[in-house]
């Protein structure tokens, strides 16, 4: 019995670290390379690639003629409209459904899940012949309303589950006071569910600042995002294979998600789900 | 100036902004793309438009230039086996991590990272280590014992595998914490009774864990079976869809349509196509839940 514990031990420690190399190995890899110069990329791996660390990378990937530094600061202003949007909106239906007798109710929830199935090509498409003929194409509220499509229903589920969570009385008690649903949810609903709010939003952020697609097909010079700068250092763009300014690019980009998945583990499982599983 | 709503409609209000924006996200694209998808519109070619009916879904059956019964093979290939060895392996990391060791909570965090980092960064990422020219860490590996390097990317069959193999590592995770939380709503007590009447642990697996979950893993199922059908970004940054079209899902397959040759209308037909699927999958699973 204590040996079969013993094993069990040992599978379980070897398991856990095979899992925890294969999450990391991937991006120590990717940030050694980010680290080297051009040249020794083209050499074959060997010890004597970690003596020689540079920057230069990282330079020449801020370097102002690669615009990089515009398409950061163009994915934080629509990534940051979205977000703010889509919770406004978001956790308005998500109080009205969850709090107020709605008729069609059902069909409308339904309506929102079924979101989920809708490619984003199938979005594009349209978007793009209509932002076109609209003069959206190319501008930051025209990517917030193609990004509205995926966070509005995440924001709709999200917000509903937290919202639920409060107990009935202390907005009903509220109503009994004599404030309207108006006062009731901006002075019960959003304070209580301020952690809630923080989640969802930081979520919002992510999902947005990962897109590729959408800001392919609908930005241009003036708007284009992070994920699409970064795609143009594939070698298929023309400007050759820059692996190691790609790799710099490449650990950029996570950074913001890196921060925000250590603050979100157990949120995340809810929203990715649609709130169909609670962690 | 005090506005006053009717109490009936108050919800309705509430919900406005939201019906609104739905209504610009869901029913203008599906109609667009069926206006669309009886038509012959594209992108590159002035000229008049004009009512196809049926012809582009005639097209898309008939003409290989389209290559959509490939797409639908390689969609069914890359989904299948990707959403499946998702499962197998959540399934298994889900219960091994749901005992007391230590460092687990460090490995729970770490988990979230392949689904929450950019989807471009995962795809540089692994296309650095399956290059050729470059640091690529596959054919390090191989030339350690002595095997010549591979052109993983540009061979069809590896390449579709290779974009399998991005995708399971960026989504298992996913299935692992779905899994996790549904342990952890498990009672106790048909385990204890089951270690009583001496079950073995596969046993306890299939006659207790197994069906406990059953919930969860049609749900995990089914988010993930529809995301990969809508997958993207891997392919697009790893393969471009190629070589050839050997990684090209139905989904890549109508962005190239639509962008690269500006076949918007066999593109749209294709998108509604992919949207009826999904809705098939999507009813067939919930009569599982």
């Amino acid at each position: 019995m204590r040996h079969g514990r013993r094993i069990e031990r040992f599978v379980i420690y070897f398991f856990a670290l095979l899992l925890s190399v294969g999450i990391l190995f991937p991006i120590i890899w990717m940030l050694i390379i980010s680290l080297e110069t051009q040249l020794n990329i083209f050499n074959e791996p060997s010890l004597e690639m970690f003596t020689k660390l540079t920057l230069s990378n990282y330079y020449f990937v801020f370097d102002p003629s690669m615009g990089i530094l515009k398409d950061l600061v163009n994915s934080a202003i629509i990534d940051a409209l979205t977000t703010v949007v889509a919770l406004i909106i978001g956790s308005m239906a998500a109080y009205s459904l969850n709090r107020i007798q709605v008729r069609g109710r059902e069909g409308i929830t339904f309506w929102i899940i079924s979101q989920r199935m809708m490619p984003a090509i199938a979005v594009v498409i349209p978007f793009y012949l209509f932002y076109e003929a609209a003069g959206l194409y190319d501008t930051y509220w025209g990517m917030v309303l193609a990004y509205l499509t995926f966070s509005v229903p995440f924001v709709v589920f999200t917000m509903g589950g937290y919202i639920n969570e409060i107990p009935r009385e202390i907005d009903e008690s509220a109503r009994v006071d004599g404030l309207g649903r108006m006062g009731v949810f901006l002075r019960m609903i959003l304070p209580l569910s301020t952690s809630g709010l923080v989640a969802t939003a930081l979520m919002t952020f992510v999902f947005s600042w990962n897109d590729l697609l959408m800001a392919l097909v609908l930005t241009g010079a003036n708007t284009r995002t992070v994920a699409v700068g970064a795609a143009l250092f594939l070698p298929s763009s023309g400007r050759g294979a820059l692996w190691g300014p790609a790799s710099a690019i490449g650990l950029i980009l996570m950074v913001p998600t890196v921060v925000f998945a250590l603050l979100l583990r157990r949120s995340m499982v809810r929203g990715l789900t649609l709130g169909a599983v609670k962690a | 100036m005090k506005i006053v709503f009717h109490r009936k409609h108050e919800g309705v209000l509430f919900l406005l902004p939201v019906l609104v924006v739905l209504l610009a996200t869901t029913i203008f694209p599906l109609v667009y793309n069926l206006y669309l998808s009886v038509t012959n519109y594209n992108l590159y070619l002035t000229r008049n438009l004009a009512f196809v009916g049926w012809g582009n879904y005639k097209s898309l059956l008939d003409k290989p230039l389209y290559g959509f019964p490939e797409a639908l093979l390689v969609t069914a290939i890359f989904s299948g086996i990707s959403v499946s060895l998702e499962l197998a392996l959540g399934l298994l990391f889900a219960i091994l991590l749901n005992q007391e060791f230590r460092g687990r909570g460090l490995v729970r965090t770490l988990i979230v990272l392949p689904m929450l980092i950019s989807p471009v960064s995962v795809g540089l990422n692994w296309r650095l280590m399956f290059e050729t020219e470059s640091y690529g860490l596959f054919n390090f590996l191989l030339s350690l014992f002595g095997l010549r390097p591979i052109t993983w990317l540009s061979q069809p069959s590896l390449a579709l595998m290779a974009v399998i193999v991005v995708d399971i590592w960026e989504w298992t995770p996913l299935m692992i914490l779905i899994f996790l939380a549904g342990l952890q709503l498990v009672p106790t007590a048909p385990y204890e009774s089951a270690i009583v009447d001496g079950a073995g642990r596969w046993q306890i697996f299939r006659y207790v864990t197994l069906p406990a979950l059953r919930q969860m893993i049609v749900i995990a199922v089914l988010i993930r079976l529809m995301d990969s059908l809508n997958t993207f970004t891997t392919i697009y940054v790893m393969t471009g869809g190629g070589p050839g079209t050997s990684t090209s899902i139905l989904n890549f397959n109508m962005f190239l349509h639509a962008f690269d040759f500006g076949y918007v209308s066999i593109a749209a037909s294709e998108a509604l196509i992919l949207v009826l699927i999904m809705i098939v999958i999507a009813r067939l699973f919930l009569r599982f839940a």
